[in-house]
């Protein structure tokens, strides 16, 4: 019994061990959104002080964050929806009739190094006319987020027992229909494991919303980037800009972590 | 009239011909069931009638029409899975109305019906929860209760007993007997149990390697087995094969071997006449060997005896061959011991030695 505890104690050890650097910045990150710029500069730092807002008024008064935060939004549930009307029944049209080959090809378009695809897009919606448009930047999340989708919703769909989709058919049901009725309700926890990870992708995504975005556009991530590229570098700011990009993630992983894990493992063990 | 008629059907998968010249045409209210080992095309043969498999050829006709090219949900059929294919999100109510909603069926009549069902099959109080809170046998009930309140024409089962205990298994069986005489709806049903085909059909098709092998009621198919495969298949402990020579003697017919010899009905001549000197295969029931202490013409030693308390079951051999023996329960002789038996001759079969045909 004794010793058990002791085991108990040397495993939180262990995992706070291994917390802490993750942790830390993200702790460091937080309390610096609520510095004025001398309290964050100080060595030793301050653990202790009188937070401020003056950072978060900073960035969505005088920054016009709110904007960046719409259309980062905008761009992120677009793209994830799009995805999910077009990859479910492409999903579920590979795990039922198995075109497993097609599924690879799929998957291959995730495989390719997104930059690859860059110039070609910057090319082609120059000439459309659709740089800095959401058209744009959706359609190339999608890029991501749709393969996702497809992925883990093909695996999800083999495990669903077929003789649901067959009785739903002897009681009434077209394959769309059951497909609606049946599969998709029954899919619920693949399908918010997907989005998350596929809403999350886009979010982040800095790299094809430098080039295809500009004013109009401009998500999160590159607003951030271009507080860094002023004369003076408000770390406050920055800080505050951070915990406003982070926060919905981590509000979304919580909320979905339980479904997000056994979505990533689906089809992984039997049962 | 609720007629099914399967007009030669072949499935063929990709060069394998899993159900060929399927025809079979079931009467209204008619109890049928198909009966075969694992991959005879019993399922399949269902499938195709329930339009969730499409047919190579052949046609299929329900109530008269022809369904060959209709999808499951014009075919006016109910289907009960293996599986029970329960809706795990919905109630077992929800669950027995998803049909009738799907029909536009009025409101109340959607309730009346469920609850009629559900009261016939005693899941009344079970109507709010969802088929992972019941128990295996409750759920197959849920399963015939969604089958029920569509009031089908046809209603098909594909082994839906399977997944059951040997204990609840008995049970069902009487019940889907009785709810069919209760119904009187035409039924086709699939299973590999030979018990369930036995005291449940009105008519058997017994099936192997994909064709029909004999469609007869229970007795016939017990009594007249077309060949060799049926009589296997059907009665338990199986019927006993053995490899003898027809001879032609001056006291009449004989079946012989190496040490036994046994004589033929007089009446048998002129359907073995063919025959005589070739190799054939007599087929004789367990309980149609009678042991004797003393007297039978044919002595065999006894290998195993087991008792199972209404008979006795004896495992013997005859001239290097092995039969079982169905006797009385108080005839328990000593393993190793050397008894006498008899056939009862009005009974047994011959079957070709080659294609397993019977001759008598």
């Amino acid at each position: 019994m004794k010793q058990k505890k002791h085991m108990d104690y040397l495993w939180y050890g262990l995992v706070l061990l291994v917390a802490i650097p993750f942790i830390f910045p993200l702790a460091w990150i937080v309390l610096a959104s609520f510095k004025t710029q001398a309290q964050i500069v100080t060595t030793p730092p301050l653990w202790v002080f009188t937070p401020t807002l003056e950072n978060y008024q900073s960035v969505f008064v005088d920054q016009q964050f709110g904007k960046f935060l719409w259309n980062s939004s905008v761009i992120a549930v677009g793209s994830t929806l799009l995805s999910l009307i077009i990859g479910l029944p492409a999903a579920y049209t590979i795990s039922r009739y198995k075109q497993k080959v097609l599924g690879v090809f799929i998957l291959l378009a995730r495989l390719m190094p997104g930059i690859a695809y860059l110039i070609p897009w910057f090319i082609l919606f120059t000439k459309l006319g659709m740089v800095d448009t959401y058209t744009a930047l959706i359609a190339s999340h999608m890029l991501v987020g749709l393969p996702f989708i497809v992925w883990i919703m093909v695996n999800y769909f083999d495990g669903l027992p077929h003789e649901l989709v067959e009785a739903a058919q002897v009681d009434g049901c077209t394959l769309q229909s059951a497909f609606l009725k049946i599969v998709l309700p029954l899919s619920v926890p693949g399908i918010l494991t997907a989005s998350t990870l596929s809403f999350l992708f886009s979010w982040n995504n800095f790299m094809f919303s430098l080039v295809l975005s500009s004013d109009r556009t401009k998500t999160l991530p590159i607003a951030i980037y271009n507080f860094v590229s002023y004369a003076e570098v408000s770390w406050g700011s920055v800080m505050a800009a951070a915990v406003v990009i982070i926060l919905p993630a981590i509000v979304l992983t919580m909320a979905f972590q339980r479904y997000v894990i056994k979505g990533l493992t689906a089809g992984a063990v039997k049962g | 009239m609720k007629k099914v008629v399967c007009e030669h059907i072949v499935k063929r998968f990709e060069g394998v011909t899993a159900v060929n010249d399927f025809h079979l045409e079931i009467a209204d209210k008619e109890f049928i069931v198909i009966v075969g080992p694992s991959g005879c095309g019993k399922s399949t043969s269902l499938r195709m009638i329930a339009g969730l498999e499409q047919q190579t050829s052949g046609d299929i006709y329900i109530g008269g029409q022809k369904v060959s090219d209709k999808p499951p949900r014009d075919r006016n059929i109910a289907m009960v899975f293996q599986n029970y294919a329960l809706y795990p999100h919905m109630n077992v109510y929800d669950n027995m109305a998803f049909s009738l909603k799907l029909q536009g069926v009025d409101k109340k009549e959607i309730d009346r019906r469920v609850r009629e069902a559900a009261e016939i099959l005693n899941i009344a109080q079970y109507l709010e929860r969802k088929p992972k809170e019941l128990s295996g046998g409750q759920r197959q009930r849920v399963a015939l209760g969604r089958a029920i309140v569509r009031e089908p024409a046809v209603f098909l089962m594909d082994e839906p007993l399977s997944n059951l205990d040997a204990k609840l298994r008995v049970q069902m069986r009487t019940e889907i007997a009785k709810l069919h005489h209760r119904l009187g709806a035409t039924t086709i049903y699939v299973t590999h149990d030979q018990i369930e085909a036995m005291t449940m059909a009105d008519r058997i098709v017994v099936m192997k390697d994909g064709v029909i092998q004999q469609i007869a009621d229970p007795q016939t198919i017990y009594d007249k087995p077309a060949n060799r495969f049926v009589a296997s298949f059907i009665g338990m402990p199986p019927m006993n094969f053995i490899d003898c020579r027809l001879e032609k003697r001056e006291a009449g017919l004989w079946l012989v071997r190496e040490t036994m010899a046994v004589a033929l009905p007089a009446a048998w001549a002129e359907r073995l006449s063919q025959r005589f000197g070739q190799q054939v295969v007599l087929g004789v029931r367990p309980e149609n060997i009678i042991p004797a202490d003393a007297g039978g013409p044919l002595a065999a030693k006894v290998e195993v005896v087991e008792p199972l308390g209404a008979e006795t079951l004896l495992h013997v051999r005859l001239d290097g061959q092995s039969l079982v023996v169905k006797a009385g329960p108080d005839y328990q002789p000593d393993e190793g011991q050397t008894i006498t038996l008899s056939f009862d001759m009005n009974k047994a079969h011959v079957f070709d030695h080659e294609t397993g045909t019977t001759i008598v």
